[in-house]
């Protein structure tokens, strides 16, 4: 107790150096607050982006089509969705079905080619699979099931020149590797999170995504999601029922194994610890550079101290401390201020807007920041304990001086 | 416009524009590349015809097979309708150096303009390119004779055609032409950079009203693997009276 107050006295002897250690490890733990706020954020977004527009949690998808991915094999897919989509709802592990056809398809503007990619919903359903489905219309509504109608990504329509109440016609190849094309009339605009989407994606009924796609019963992809995240025991299940009843021939992907955005987030996982102890190192050399300050100018005390009986150990202890001291104002400083930055912006969000467009992953332009209490709690002792560490070296050239030396310095 | 200037003859056109060559061909002795060219197209024009076929297109993935009935006016005027079950309703039709497409789910018809024409008919080995042209070859390209040679048991003149200008599809073709009918009994078709594209042989003739037709006809694009397509020809009319308008656009989209 006596050398915890004698290190907490000596914190305040020479404010001005504590506020710079304080400060120094107080930036560092708010950026990497911030930082593993933001990375949450992008996981969060990757996987809702992913789930809904791109694999879904789990996809059931034919084998040859995955084999023969490069080529488009249109004609590889889900044989009689209704009736597969009806015995996947009884799974306890399913939460949602959400049948797919996507067309491959470009329109034509005078010598210009624009490639577009429709995607065909059972818009009955799919509220249930997309709760924010409706949150995606900018303009305009929702196609309605049974018609020719479809909703143009905000970009797209802009490159074909079409509003809300304009028609489209699009060319595309079928499901027997013929050439179909088709109108559609255009009912909404729609401002996908994802830029990609934005430019390319049109979302019609599937049923007229069938039709043109002359699909026969069949849908391009299932993709499912599960009742409690739990993505291996979604593909378990599904992969029994499959194999038990049919049809053969089909590949049950979790996303985790086919979104370039997840295998992104595993990269970026690491990157970003390295860069966040990077952070930390830097603000490291502030606290090791305080100290060293601290023992030379109290080179003389040390030399009373060590003559007045204070052994080397305890020497080291309050060098320690006042360190620790220091360590727990910056990183708690640090970690709230983090926090108060980052709760705000889970809720505005940040636009990267044009940074984002040309990125071809399933990222949105913007993105909200979810502040994980968990990585929050251990940014705060990983940051204490690198300030705690740092002090340790010169803590231990304290100890070794000699009384005699130290009082004639 | 580019394509207005492509002119080839290729066995797609003959299929379609079929109009062969006249069973008395005098003696070819002597004869020089411009003289067998035009010859070749002479035999190849007439002024209108009906015919009834089906394409069998070969990739990588399997055979498939379209039907059609197409008519057809000079050299430069052709209605193609699809009648298979997956593109029933679905009409190309070549007026003059323009090519549209009609597609029953569409309700406007497409005009192929710049590179859409470099796409392929149906996923087959022919391109929408490949359609057009068809006026006077002269036009585009030098003749060169090459010699002689034999094409399934045919004696046929070699003959290299050069490109005039850039404005063309192919800028090197090589055409055997058969020395006693002149029809095309084969030809290859090659990029600036001396790659084969395409190769047309002409496998079975058929014979009718006097003029000879090339019944089986296959198309293989040499950039695509495992690719053919086998464009046959079950019926052919020569001189049959059009349907009044049948190469407006107002009659393509009904």
């Amino acid at each position: 107790m006596k050398l915890a107050g004698i290190a907490l006295r000596n914190v305040f002897r020479n404010g001005r150096r504590s506020l710079l250690s304080v400060t120094a490890v107080a930036v560092a733990a708010l950026s990497i607050t911030l930082l593993f706020a933001l990375l949450e954020g992008i996981r969060a977004d990757i996987r809702r982006n992913a789930w809904n527009y791109e694999s879904g949690e789990v996809r059931i998808r034919n084998a040859d089509f995955d084999r023969y991915e490069y080529l488009n094999p249109v004609q590889y897919v889900v044989p009689d969705y209704r009736a597969l989509t009806e015995r996947l709802e009884q799974l306890p592990q399913v939460a949602a079905v959400s049948p797919r056809i996507n067309i491959p398809a470009v329109s034509f503007r005078g010598e210009r080619q624009i490639s577009a990619r429709g995607i065909g919903l059972d818009f009955t359903t799919e509220q249930e699979y997309q709760d924010d489905l409706e949150a995606i219309v900018a303009a305009g509504r929702l196609p309605e099931p049974g018609t020719s109608e479809a909703i143009l990504g905000n970009r797209l329509a802009r490159e074909l020149g079409a509003g809300v109440g304009d028609t489209v016609t699009f060319l595309t190849q079928t499901r027997t590797r013929t050439s179909n094309a088709f109108t559609v009339d255009v009912v909404g605009l729609a401002a996908f999170p994802v830029a990609a989407l934005d430019r390319t994606a049109f979302l019609l009924p599937i049923d007229a995504a069938g039709h043109y796609m002359r699909m026969r019963d069949a849908a391009s992809e299932v993709l499912l999601k599960s009742t409690d995240g739990r993505t291996e025991v979604l593909k378990t299940g599904v992969s029994a029922l499959l194999s038990e009843e049919g049809p053969e021939g089909m590949n049950v992907t979790p996303w985790t194994e086919v979104s370039g955005g997840y295998g992104y987030l595993q990269m970026a996982d690491v990157v970003y610890r390295i860069i966040a102890l990077f952070f930390f190192l830097l603000g490291s050399t502030v606290i090791v550079n305080t100290t060293m300050m601290t023992i030379h100018e109290r080179t003389r005390e040390i030399g009373t101290l060590s003559a007045m009986g204070m052994r080397g150990g305890e020497l080291v202890r309050l060098f320690f401390t006042e360190a620790t001291y220091l360590g727990i104002a910056g990183s708690l400083a640090g970690v709230l201020a983090g926090a108060a930055l980052a709760l705000p912006l889970q809720y505005t969000g940040i636009d990267f807007g044009a940074q984002m467009e040309m990125v071809d992953m399933d990222i949105s332009t913007v993105l909200y920041p979810v502040l994980n209490w968990r990585s929050t709690v251990l940014t705060f002792f990983y940051s204490l304990a690198v300030a705690m560490l740092a002090s340790f070296v010169p803590a231990r050239r304290a100890a070794k001086l000699q009384p005699v030396a130290a009082l004639r310095a | 416009m580019q394509y207005r200037r492509i002119a080839q003859r290729k066995a797609w056109q003959i299929g379609f524009l079929a109009a062969l060559a006249a069973l008395a061909a005098p003696s070819a002795f002597a004869l020089t590349a411009d003289e067998i060219i035009a010859r070749m197209e002479d035999n190849q024009t007439h002024p209108t015809s009906y015919i009834e076929g089906e394409m069998v297109i070969t990739d990588r993935f399997g055979d498939r097979v379209s039907t059609f009935f197409a008519h057809t006016e000079g050299d430069d005027r052709f209605l193609v309708e699809f009648t298979s079950r997956d593109e029933e309703g679905q009409r190309v039709l070549r007026r003059n150096d323009d090519l549209y497409l009609y597609y029953p789910d569409a309700r406007e018809t497409i005009r192929l303009t710049g590179s859409a024409l470099r796409d392929s008919l149906l996923g087959s080995d022919i391109s929408y390119e490949d359609m057009t042209g068809g006026r006077g070859l002269a036009e585009d390209y030098r003749f060169e004779l090459l010699g002689e040679e034999t094409v399934d048991g045919r004696r046929c003149y070699k003959i290299e055609l050069t490109a005039r200008g850039t404005n063309v599809a192919y800028p090197k073709q090589i055409y055997w032409v058969d020395s006693e009918d002149f029809v095309l009994r084969k030809s290859e078709q090659y990029a600036r950079a001396g790659r084969k594209l395409k190769v047309t042989e002409v496998l079975e003739t058929m014979e009718q009203d006097g003029y000879i037709f090339p019944a089986r006809i296959l198309i293989t694009d040499q950039t695509r693997r495992s690719s053919g397509t086998e464009m046959i020809l079950h019926q052919v009319d020569i001189g049959v009276d059009l349907p009044r308008g049948i190469f407006s656009l107002e009659q393509l989209t009904w």
